[in-house]
């Protein structure tokens, strides 16, 4: 989903979702954020199984 | 001949231009001459009053975390500055239902956040309103564009309000817009439409949401009453331009226990250590300001 970042309180961003609500995100996930920033919120399915594969894979050597 | 002409001309030319070099001086040295009391009162100077009964009625509505402030002249004529957010709409509605506002000679949107503009929306659906101020600037958020499309749908064109230009409203009411003055300014809140209102010997200072740029601009005007700028945040209402100021009273208009911590313990010192007595939308409720012209009363719901 995406959001737009409709302005920037203190450490909060307030973003507009596509539905028109509000939600906040803390500044800290996008520090280089600015208003009218759209940002992409989507899962990384390549980046969740390398990291599963990885700890599997330690997991079978340590037990 | 025809050089002592040239000559003529020349020499009346030089003089016309010391004539223009002079006035132009003078002109400066009576800017700079005024002292800060001298240019109080020429801010404040304004056509007749037509009756001390005749009030001026500024109504800062509770929206929760935003602005909101409906402005009665005395004529009886209104203004609107800000709507809240989508979701105080019918919050302002109550208040203009209670007021027996039917139409709105002018609303104001201060800047493009959703905390200023969303609750607009249903104003224009419900209210007729006769014209629209705003900064030349635009948000790509859906807030922005369904109030465009709401202004659209309502047939009105938009004024680009920026320092200097005049709000006509009542002839008895002075209403200057400080700002924006600059086509480009560094964030939204710094587009925001600053009002400076002159009743009789009284005035109000309406801030949006503006920042210390702002301010630093606008230091040495005077005002009676400030509408703090941006909720009371630390960006705001600094140390020079709230002591120039002048102002007995201040209200801050924010939500209850906000996640911001609007307003900013910074703020609170700063108006304490001038005297600005504070009033606040999220401890107070809606507050209203009544002024004739020389007194200015101050009713909190709460």
């Amino acid at each position: 989903m995406k959001v737009i970042v409709e302005r920037i309180e203190g450490n909060f961003l307030i973003c507009e979702t596509e539905k028109g609500s509000y939600v906040e995100l803390p500044l800290e996930l996008v520090p280089d954020a600015y208003e009218g920033a759209v940002l992409k919120i989507e899962f990384d399915k390549e980046d969740e199984k390398a990291k599963r594969q990885r700890i599997e894979r330690m997991m079978k050597e340590l037990f | 001949m025809g050089i002592r002409k040239v000559l003529k001309n020349n020499k009346i030319h030089s003089l016309l231009f010391v004539c223009l070099l002079l006035s132009l001086l003078f002109c400066a040295g009576c800017q700079q001459g005024i002292s800060v009391q001298e240019q109080a009162q020429a801010q404040n100077i304004c056509p007749q009053i037509a009756d001390e009964d005749d009030l001026l009625k500024l109504v800062f509505i509770d929206v929760g975390q935003g602005d909101s402030i409906l402005l009665i002249a005395p004529n009886g004529q209104a203004m609107l500055i800000d709507g809240g957010e989508n979701c105080a709409a019918d919050t302002v509605l109550a208040v203009l239902a209670a007021e027996e506002i039917e139409e709105l000679a002018v609303v104001v949107a201060t800047h493009p956040h959703s905390d200023h503009i969303g609750g607009l929306l249903a104003v224009f659906a419900q209210t007729k309103v006769q014209s629209v101020y705003m900064p030349q600037v635009s948000h790509d958020t859906a807030a922005f564009e369904n109030l465009l499309m709401a202004i659209k749908t309502e047939g009105l064109q938009i004024t680009w309000a920026k320092a200097g230009d005049m709000v006509a409203l009542d002839d008895s009411l002075k209403i200057e817009i400080e700002s924006p003055f600059l086509e480009e300014h560094s964030n939204l809140n710094n587009y925001s439409v600053v009002l400076h209102i002159v009743y009789g010997q009284r005035s109000f200072l309406l801030m949006g949401d503006a920042e210390a740029e702002i301010e630093l601009n606008l230091a040495g005007i005077n005002a009676d009453v400030l509408k703090v700028g941006h909720h009371g945040s630390r960006s705001s209402t600094i140390d020079l331009f709230a002591s120039r100021l002048g102002a007995q009273t201040a209200i801050i208009s924010c939500g209850k226990d906000n996640h911001y911590e609007h307003p900013h313990a910074e703020t609170l010192e700063t108006l304490t250590k001038y005297d600005i007595e504070v009033y606040r939308t999220d401890l107070d409720g809606t507050i209203t300001v009544l002024c004739d012209g020389k007194k200015i009363t101050v009713e909190a719901e709460k």
